[in-house]
């Protein structure tokens, strides 16, 4: 039935169009109800149509079918036709209906379908108009009623009067009209009551939907309070919820600003903040709403915006933006009005009582919110506050600590029940150093029973801590300390020990400190030592005379005597003797008062002996100076004071001794006073003077000794003074009353420290001695002229006479010495003679002196002696021995001359054969005609090669020279007389004696020696052997001509320039040389520079500058580049020629190619460098190894040095025995391994073998295998490139064993040690490392001596120093280099390079 | 009332000659204070921690120059690095057995030391040192 439905919406969409759709407004009700009419109406309306027309036209009775159609085609058109005014279509319809009804009841018989359309019309008008519509139609429908019965009853001419008279009119009709208005009251009641219904559902609606709006709004408000955390965020929430859930059109919250009396805006929504400003910009007391608010603290309400708000400032824009209503809500904030919640509503009257009380309690929740906000800020304010405290306490309590810390004392803190709550830095550091580990638990440890637990030692300094502690604890005490030894492992240590009572608000306890008291506890104890160990008795008494402080000398000394023991605290006074305690008191009182006193006390003892005491007091100062105190020393000064007496006795008794001499004894000052005399000093110098000398007295000022005498003791008395003791005899010539003297003097300087304050004088009268001597002197001068007078005769001999004891020592010498040997017989005397016999002759001399003293006379005994000017004089002796004096009696005389004529002699005569022998050239004489040798020199018997030729003939001896035609010259010779010469004559001889015949040349002469009558007798020959000069020549001849071959190969060329016209000439050579042809250069000086190497040119060309300045010759070396670029080292020198003017016309210069010599001479720098290095290693090695043989031989030295000291105890002797021990037998040590080293060097001269690396390392390992396995080694090897080495073995074995054996040593101790040999070939290189994990070697600091001899760079294990030198001499032996790549921790690398 | 002695302090790695050079010390000077070292390190480190404090009297230090770990060249390059007051406080003389005349003037260039003296240190050496 689509067409149907399709046909129902074109329909609807006609008629309904733009109507409202409003189901709950009736009015779209009866326009609905007019659409259904409609819709039915036209098909039903067809189906009445057809019969209605078809009867209406068969009745006759067109006016009613006309009528039927126009209806229905006005209706159809009402359905279909769109653009029709729905009032117009309304009543179109009405109307049409009610044509057709008049037109129906006019026309038709029957009042039926009239009157039935007319109720309907009356029925349509209510539903589709209203109710009042319906009452209209049935008013009209009397209306039309009372018509027609006007009509009937005036009976005009019509259908319907025809039908009906005016009472059956009423009748029908009047049913009509009752009918008409019932049913018009009937829809009217039902539509009433529709309509109702339907509106009161509505309002119901209306409000429903407000009141779930004000709940949503409550209710999110309520939601945002809870996760909002801020009041901004607050009040924008609140803003948007307002107009998102309760659809207010604006809503702003404001606060009151009391100081400026303005509206601040907190937050809005829906209002432009512009236009807020309204509210915001004016003092808020002409604001009606918001100062009711503030005033009144109740919400200003206005529900009708037009008509009951005054005209204020906004009322245009309420007006303009068509608000309603609006609500001004109170926000208070701790119970004081802090704002207002304005809502704004677009309907008037939007606020009803509900919404009211609903809104005042969002605003009390935001209210509340905001005191929950405040309460918050505040909350975490004091929280910032309290974290803020808490830091500043934690920083006061870490300063605290860090004080605590910095303390050098170990302090704990415990609580009541001794545990350890806290401990400074120092406590754990003295817990660690006394051995705790890391991990000592010192927190909360019981501090009584750890040290009530202390073991050993500390067991009973541990229980007295614990009890001080527990009495603190407890409080029976406010403080304890004590002082313990506590030793570290390593040194002594005393500790003070405090506790103190701690309180505070959390912990009631004690504070233990324990203070390092060890410098003072040795201080103190060095003290004590000091102050018990002196022999002096001391005591300190403070200002009350209390004891304070005593010694234990002072302590033993009164126990001793008094039998009391002293007591500290105790006053001194109750010590003393009951007699002199007022003494003693007084005493006191001085020295308190700042005096020092002392005093002597004398102590009867027991057994009549008497001790006697020195006292001192003297005042104790503090450090202010203060007195508090006075300080007591007693000495035992009996000894003393008896030592005193006896010196007493001793001095009287000397004194009485030197008094009882007659000798004069005195002493005298520096200034000459005197010091002491004895009394026969005094005595005599009253005689001398007449006065009683005093000490103190000068003694050189008396008027009555003259001058002159007092002059000499002032000398004798200074020269004392200069220190020198000496005895002097003094004559003190006769005078008035007096008898000459003689005194024996003796000065004795007084010496006092090193200083000279006197002298003293001892004097004898020896007067009575010299007088007898000077007798005795007188009568042996007679016997003394008569010995001068022999003097004299001796003297006056030219022969020297002296006289010597059997020791051979002069005892006289006669003048003649002084002529013969050069000495006064004064030098003489006393000196034995063979000091003057010369060297040769002593013996002899020795032997000769014997002889002559076993008695026998000696006559010519010729010997010679050594003058003092250092010539020689041969005497000749007479001697006689005196056996009863033992003397030996000499003349001697000087026979010189004579000897020297014999001597010279001599001389010549040997001149003469040292001549002819020694001669130069072979010379000798032949005798008669037949040639007889007669003398010949050697010289020439080693020409021939023959001996014993004296006395033989010519012939006999050479008898190879006949045939050479010798004999021929020598019997010309001899026969003519004509000397014979000739040079370089070649003679053969046989000089061997083989018969082989050598060849000489000789230059020689026959001359013919002729007598005194001038007859020949025979010939002179003299030969010179020249073969080795002729030879020689011969030779140079020979080489002189090769040199002339050798110069042209020595590739020398020459050139030259001619000044005169400049032109150069360079020979062919000269282009050799310089690698040029003739025609592609040019022969010019500047031609030659350019080809000077750069390096080179500038001196080059310096001396061509200077040649030509000053026309010397000169010459350089230089490298020149040839036109291939071969460098060549040439050698230019040049001449000048000058013509006769001395002007320079012509140079003319060689050029040598000296490039071969050049590198000659390179290489022989090289070599010459290389030698000066290996004699400076030389050098050093000499210096290590003297170095190290010095060090034990230094320490042997030192040990023997202390064993020979006295002092030396046995003790120290076994130490010295041992350490010379090792001394030595590192000295033999060391002497080993020079032995080694030098054995290293010579047995280079062994075979060369083929040799495997793989062979050596096995060999190795089976040496060590020991070790590897000790020290798990692992050794890889790698010979796979190379495993095969011509060398020597022996060294090649050591250097493998070195290497390893070093790497096993130096092994790093936390790594398995891995060795890795490996060789490889390189061109013609055989190259080996030997590659270690070991410890390594720093490079950066020993690199220089990795190599060196008796260097190590590890101090743990023990080693010479001597492998890689040995290493190393060995690789460079057999031609290798090592060098080393190591990092410390890491490994070392050694590589060996071998080229073959 | 505490006596000041001598202090020396010797540096070397041979322990026999350290103990001839105490006995030498002691018995010329009796009552000394004396140390040796045998690892020129630890002296140094025992120099750097004991010499904070200025002692009255000097204190003479005899350095070895041939020793494994530091030779006695080196041992002055890292003395030289001290403060003033610590350097100030010695007097070194280098004891060597050593008779390259480099060492020697080496010795007498090198601004720290005294002196160069050959060991053994006997009581002549030390006379001559301490009268």
């Amino acid at each position: 039935m689509s067409w149907w439905g399709n046909y129902k919406q074109h329909v609807r969409d006609v008629i309904i169009n733009n109507e409202s759709d409003d189901q709950e407004n009736v009015a779209y009700w009866r326009t609905t109800v007019f659409c259904e009419i409609l819709t039915y109406l036209t098909p039903l309306s067809l189906i009445a149509l057809i019969p209605s027309v078809y009867m209406a036209f068969t009745s006759e009775i067109y006016a009613v079918g006309i009528m039927d159609l126009f209806a229905f085609l006005v209706i159809v058109i009402l359905t279909v036709v769109p653009g029709i005014k729905l009032e117009i279509r309304k009543g179109l319809f009405i109307f049409i209906l009610c044509c057709l009804s008049l037109t129906l009841l006019y026309f038709l018989p029957l009042p039926g379908p009239g009157i039935l359309f007319l109720l309907v019309v009356t029925i349509f008008s209510s539903l589709i108009y209203s109710s009042s519509a319906a009452y209209i139609s049935a008013t009209a429908n009397t209306v039309i009623c009372i018509g027609f019965a006007v009509l009937i009853h005036l009976d005009i001419q019509s259908p319907i009067s025809s039908f009906y008279n005016v009472g059956s009119w009423i009748a029908v009709s009047s049913n009509l009209v009752l009918l008409s208005f019932a049913c018009a009251k009937c829809l009217d009641l039902l539509l009433a009551g529709l309509t109702r219904s339907l509106e009161d559902n509505k309002i119901s609606e209306v409000k429903l939907e407000r009141a779930n709006r004000l709940y949503q709004f409550v209710s999110q408000i309520n939601q945002t309070i809870v996760h909002v955390k801020d009041k901004e965020t607050l009040f924008l929430k609140s803003c948007e919820i307002a107009l998102e859930f309760g659809n207010y059109k604006m809503a702003w919250i404001g606060g009151f600003n009391n100081a400026q009396k303005h509206i601040t805006l907190l937050d809005s929504c829906g209002i432009a903040e512009d236009d807020i400003k309204l509210f915001t910009h004016i003092p808020y007391e002409t604001k009606a709403a918001q100062t009711h608010v503030l005033r009144t603290g109740t919400h200003f309400l206005c529900n009708d915006v037009e008509r009951t708000l005054a005209n204020g400032d906004w009322k245009p824009f309420a007006v303009n933006h068509s608000i309603g209503s609006f609500i001004v809500l109170p926000i208070k904030k701790s119970g004081s009005i802090f704002g207002t919640f304005n809502l704004y509503a677009a309907e008037p009257n939007y606020f009803g009582v509900d919404d009211i009380a609903l809104l005042e309690e969002v605003t009390g929740d935001i209210s509340f919110a905001l005191d929950l906000f405040e309460k918050a800020e505040r909350h975490e304010e004091a929280e910032h506050q309290l974290q803020k405290n808490f830091e500043e306490l934690e920083a006061v309590s870490n300063e605290q600590s860090a004080i605590l810390n910095t303390l050098p004392a170990s302090i704990a803190l415990l609580d009541n029940d001794g545990n350890i709550v806290k401990v400074n830095e120092e406590w754990i550091q003295f817990g660690l150093s006394n051995g705790m580990q890391d991990t000592y638990p010192y927190l909360n440890a019981n501090y009584i029973e750890v040290s009530e637990k202390s073991i050993g030692k500390e067991a009973e300094d541990g229980k007295h801590m614990a009890q001080g502690l527990r009495e603190v604890l407890k409080g029976n005490k406010t403080y304890f300390t004590m002082e313990y030894p506590c030793d570290s492992p390593t040194e002594k240590r005393w500790f003070k020990a405090e506790v103190r009572p701690f309180k505070s608000i959390l912990l009631t306890g004690a504070v233990v400190m324990h203070i390092n008291i060890t410098e003072r506890k040795m201080a103190e104890s060095e003290m004590l030592l000091l102050i018990n160990n002196t022999e002096e008795a001391f005591i300190l008494v403070d200002r009350n005379l209390e004891i304070v402080s005593f010694n234990n000398q002072f302590k033993n000394l009164y126990n001793t005597y008094f039998g009391k023991n002293i007591e500290k605290g105790v006053c001194i006074l109750e010590y003393a003797q009951p007699e002199q305690k007022e003494i003693v008191a007084s005493i006191y009182k001085k020295v308190l008062d700042g005096h020092v006193e002392e005093s002597e006390i004398m102590i009867p003892g027991l057994d009549d002996t008497i001790t006697y005491f020195s006292m001192k007091y003297s005042p104790a100062k503090d450090d202010s100076g203060t007195v508090f105190g006075a300080f007591v020393t007693a000495t035992d000064i009996t000894d003393k004071k008896k030592a005193k007496e006896q010196k007493e006795f001793e001095r009287r008794n000397k004194e009485a001794l030197i008094n009882s001499t007659t000798d004069l004894i005195w002493s005298v000052s520096t200034d000459f006073k005197l010091l002491a005399a004895n009394d026969a000093f005094i005595k005599e110098m009253k005689k001398f003077t007449g006065v009683d000398i005093k000490q103190g007295e000068d003694l050189l000022s008396f008027d009555n000794i003259p001058k002159e005498s007092l002059k000499h003791w002032e000398v004798f008395y200074q020269r004392a003074l200069l220190g020198e003791p000496f005895k002097t005899e003094i004559y003190n010539p006769p005078s008035p009353g007096r008898d000459e003297s003689w005194i024996d003097t003796s000065f004795n300087p007084i010496i006092v420290n090193e200083q000279i304050t006197g002298i003293a004088c001892y004097s004898r009268n020896i007067t009575e001695r010299k007088k007898a001597e000077n007798e005795q002197l007188r009568t042996s001068t007679a016997l003394q002229r008569a010995v001068t007078d022999l003097n004299k005769v001796m003297d006056s001999s030219v022969d020297v006479i002296c006289a010597v004891d059997a020791d051979g020592i002069f005892l006289k010498v006669s003048a003649a010495s002084k002529t013969v040997w050069g000495y006064t017989p004064e030098e003489l005397i006393g000196t034995p003679i063979f000091k003057l016999v010369y060297q040769e002759d002593l013996e002899k001399t020795r032997v000769s002196s014997k002889t002559v003293m076993s008695g026998n006379q000696l006559n010519h005994f010729e010997n010679r002696y050594v003058r003092k000017d250092g010539t020689l004089v041969t005497l000749e002796w007479n001697a006689r021995w005196d056996a009863k004096d033992q003397i030996r009696y000499g003349v001697a005389r000087d026979v010189s001359e004579k000897k020297r004529l014999q001597d010279a002699i001599e001389n010549e005569r040997q001149r003469f054969y040292d001549l002819f022998s020694d001669a130069p050239s072979s010379m000798g004489v032949l005798n008669g005609p037949d040639h007889v040798f007669e003398i010949v020199n050697p010289l020439y018997l080693e020409l021939i090669g023959k001996k014993n030729v004296i006395g033989k003939t010519v012939k006999e001896v050479l008898p190879e020279a006949v045939d050479q035609g010798f004999i021929d010259i020598l019997d010309s010779v001899y026969k003519t007389g004509k000397t014979f010469s000739s040079s370089e004559m070649l003679i053969k001889l046989d000089t061997l004696g083989t018969g082989q015949l050598v060849d000489k040349y000789l230059n020689f002469m026959y001359q013919a020696h002729r007598t005194e009558k001038n007859i020949i007798d025979g010939i002179l020959f003299f030969a010179i052997d020249v073969t080795e000069q002729v030879v020689l020549r011969r030779k140079i001849e020979d080489s002189e001509s090769k040199l002339k071959q050798a110069q042209s190969l020595l590739r020398i060329s020459n050139w030259e320039i001619d000044l005169i016209n400049y032109i150069n000439t360079w020979s062919d050579e000269c282009y050799d040389i310089i690698g040029w042809k003739r025609e592609d250069l040019e022969p010019s000086l500047q031609a030659f520079l350019s080809l000077i190497h750069p390096d080179d040119f500038e001196l080059a060309n310096a001396r061509v500058v200077e040649t030509f300045q000053t026309y010397d010759a000169g010459s350089f070396s230089a490298r020149i580049q040839t036109k291939i670029g071969d460098i060549k080292y040439v050698y230019c020198e040049w001449k000048f020629e000058f013509d006769i003017n001395a002007k320079p016309i012509r140079i003319y210069g060689i050029l040598q190619d000296i490039t071969e010599r050049k590198i000659a001479e390179e290489e022989l720098t090289k070599i010459t460098n290389d030698l000066f290095q290996r004699n400076r290693d030389l050098e050093q090695f000499t210096f290590i190894i003297s170095h190290n043989l010095r060090a034990p031989a230094a320490n042997i030295m030192g040990f023997t040095e202390y064993l020979q000291d006295d002092t030396t105890t046995p003790q120290e002797q076994k130490e010295l025995l041992k350490g010379l021990a090792t001394s030595v037998s590192g000295l033999d040590t060391i002497i080993k391994d020079i032995n080694s080293i030098l054995q290293a060097k010579r047995e280079i001269n062994d075979k060369k073998e083929t040799i495997r690396f793989s062979n050596i390392v096995t060999n190795v390992i089976n040496s060590i295998g020991n070790t590897i396995d000790k020290h798990h080694v692992t050794i890889k090897t790698d010979f796979d490139e190379v495993d095969e080495i011509f060398s020597l073995k022996v060294y090649l074995h050591s250097i493998f064993y070195n290497l390893i054996s070093n790497s096993i040593k130096y092994r790093s101790l936390d790594k398995q040690t891995l060795i890795e040999i490996k060789s490889k070939r390189d061109k013609d290189k055989i190259i080996l490392t030997f590659k270690d994990n070991g410890l390594g070697i720093d490079l950066n600091k020993k690199g220089d001596k990795v190599f060196g001899l008796y260097q190590r760079f590890h101090n743990h294990v023990e080693g010479k120093g001597m492998g890689l030198f040995m290493v190393k001499t060995q690789v460079e032996a057999i031609g290798g280099k090592i060098s080393v790549a190591s990092e410390l921790q890491k490994g070392s690398e050694f590589t060996i390079i071998f080229e073959n | 009332m505490t006596k000041s002695v001598k202090r020396f302090l010797i540096v070397d790695d041979d322990s026999a000659t350290n103990f001839l050079s105490k006995m030498a010390l002691r018995k010329l000077l009796g009552e000394i204070d004396v140390k040796d070292f045998v690892m020129p390190e630890t002296a140094l480190d025992y120099i750097a921690t004991h010499f904070e404090h200025l002692h009255d009297e000097k204190t003479t230090l005899f350095l070895d120059i041939n020793m494994p770990t530091l030779t006695g060249w080196e041992f002055l390059d890292k003395f030289q690095t001290f403060k003033e007051p610590i350097k100030n406080q010695f007097n070194i003389y280098i004891l060597s057995s050593s008779i390259d005349p480099a060492d020697i003037e080496r010795a007498k260039h090198n601004p720290l030391v005294t002196d160069f003296i050959e060991k053994p240190l006997n009581k002549a050496v030390l006379t001559k040192l301490f009268n």
